[in-house]
């Protein structure tokens, strides 16, 4: 299975209900849409007519919050059918999951919980990816989380346990920027060291997005709520992280307070200068 | 296989954390504070699920939460999420058990129109997910019922958009979501918008009835109610009319009524 991004490397932005008819209408120039997958899974109406619309004029990528592949039982036989439909019927560029438990036992958390970083997590880890691309028969690519707590038996480092579950499962990486960051700040850890750790050729897509902070007892908490612009150090980061893995399909991620569609687009045009300033490929790596 | 979570690993903590009184002491003990308390971040968690949730449970129940008022809704939210958490990643489908909930809580005890404008809004959520069909038009429909064999007429059957509910009410419910739920359904369905809704305008006896894209609510009164039910259930149209109206008043309007509704997707022998 390949992990080249089959996505030209440009910017992307998350597919919001209430920006279905202004994009219907505008078709603004963007290199895809992303939605959550679980967002698709009804049978019908007003939903599926957007999406059926604005697909035929661009790439989409499905990112899914909700198939715990971290999880203690093996990714649900009726969710991923409901899955491989939506593949089957819009045929996206992308599909992601998260690394994450998403709850326990038949209850769903809506939450997107940390998995403990040691052996035994990575392989059933491996085995939950294995039986999602077997599902689907494509692969995916899986995002490294937003965490706020760590556990003490983990015996892995986080960069580590993304790229050798990867290796081993044959998926990609989605490298999501701003989670870099939230983490970073959560945990104390250095963010550009992190994404140096990641080999390139395993990045298929990148998500920014903003955070907000809190401070809890002096400690200051990141919270990844996706709900403001994306911060200039997590700018930075972007450009840190294009420089290492070269330019990738980018999408900015705006779920929170939503502002107008004019607001993301102009976050989503930030990130493709960023992309077209990038050396062509051959310079880089000589560089 | 490997034993997964490892043996000890406290993951059911995590669910006592979001819906519960709080992180088990095993999870506290398997968390490094790091500057902080285990709890102090156990509850970056428990907030992560109980905000996303009460925000999916508002967006489903947009009349309910104006009714109430949102401090209530907070309250009512935390509760039935506890109650019903969900069994699905697929949000549109949670929280359809709130109107049986609202019924049997106390505080929302002075409002008994409550439940049933739970089952509406619920109604609605779930006829805008239902699979889509083409509904016939009273000419179509009518030519070809029209066109029948004498005497074969009782033994059609009549396909039921699936994009459909019911809902019997003793409250003017349809008049109380249309005022209450904003972004002009109240122009969508009610002809009458006179600012007073007196609750014994009621009963209600609703179609939900989503026949391309938006969603109506049509008042088709008890018969038209116990028809639609009646052919939804695979019943043949003769034994459905007749269970509709076992007085036998007035078959050929409840039948015209029922031509003009864009319910009918279907006819078959």
């Amino acid at each position: 299975m390949t992990t080249a991004p089959p996505l030209a490397p440009r910017a992307g932005i998350g597919l919001k209900s209430e920006h279905f008819a202004e994009i219907a209408a505008r078709r603004p120039d963007l290199g895809f849409f992303e939605i959550h997958t679980e967002n698709a899974m009804g049978k019908g109406g007003p939903y599926h007519a957007w999406l059926a619309e604005i697909r035929q004029d661009h790439p989409l990528s499905l990112h899914g919050v909700g198939m715990s592949l971290g999880g203690a039982e093996p990714p649900d036989p009726g969710h991923l059918a409901r899955t491989r439909a939506l593949v089957e019927r819009y045929q996206p560029a992308l599909v992601s999951e998260h690394v994450a438990l998403c709850g326990h036992g038949a209850t769903y958390l809506n939450d997107l919980l940390p998995l403990p970083y040691t052996e035994e997590s990575l392989r059933r880890l491996i085995a939950h990816i294995q039986r999602m691309q077997e599902a689907l028969g494509r692969p995916i690519l899986i995002e490294n989380p937003s965490t706020y707590l760590r556990f003490a038996e983990s015996t892995l480092d986080e960069p580590d346990f993304l790229v050798a579950a990867a290796e081993a499962a044959g998926c990609g990486l989605l490298i999501d920027v701003n989670n870099v960051a939230v983490s970073a700040t959560n945990h104390g850890f250095d963010a550009s060291a992190w994404l140096d750790r990641i080999p390139p050729h395993l990045v298929g897509e990148i998500h920014l997005a903003g955070h907000s902070r809190k401070v809890i007892d002096g400690t200051v908490i990141a919270i990844d709520d996706h709900g403001s612009p994306v911060a200039d150090p997590t700018w930075a980061l972007f450009q840190h992280a294009l420089d290492r893995f070269g330019p990738r399909p980018t999408l900015i991620e705006w779920d929170a307070n939503l502002p107008p569609l004019d607001t993301l687009l102009a976050e989503a045009a930030l990130a493709e200068r960023h992309l077209a300033a990038l050396a062509p490929d051959a310079e880089r790596i000589a560089s | 296989m490997t034993a997964f979570p490892p043996a000890g690993f406290p993951l059911a903590g995590f669910v006592a954390n979001a819906l519960g009184p709080g992180p088990t002491p095993e999870l506290i003990a398997a968390i490094t504070g790091n500057g902080l308390r285990p709890e102090q971040r156990l509850s970056i968690h428990r907030n992560a699920t109980r905000i996303g949730l009460s925000e999916a449970l508002a967006a489903h129940y947009p009349a309910i939460q104006r009714l109430v008022g949102e401090e209530f809704f907070a309250a009512l939210a935390g509760r039935f999420i506890e109650a019903h958490p969900p069994r699905t990643p697929v949000l549109a489908e949670w929280g359809g058990e709130l109107g049986d909930f609202l019924a049997d809580f106390p505080p929302a005890a002075g409002l008994p129109y409550l439940p049933d404008v739970a089952r509406l809004e619920w109604a609605i959520n779930e006829v805008l997910h239902e699979a889509d069909a083409t509904p016939l038009d009273t000419d179509t429909l009518g030519g070809t019922l029209g066109n029948l064999a004498p005497g074969v007429l009782p033994r059609v059957r009549l396909a039921v958009h699936p994009a459909h509910r019911t809902l019997a009410s003793p409250w003017p419910v349809a008049r109380i979501v249309a005022a209450n739920r904003g972004e002009g359904w109240a122009e969508r369905w009610i002809e009458d918008d006179s600012a007073t809704i007196s609750l014994d305008e009621g009963p209600d006896h609703l179609l939900i009835l989503r026949p391309e894209m938006d969603v109506a609510v049509l008042p088709v009164g008890a018969p038209g109610l116990a028809l639609i039910q009646a052919l939804a259930a695979g019943m043949p149209l003769g034994a459905a009319l007749a269970e509709a109206s076992p007085d036998n008043a007035d078959p050929a309007r409840l039948l015209g009524r029922l031509l003009g509704s864009r319910v009918i997707v279907g006819v078959s022998l």
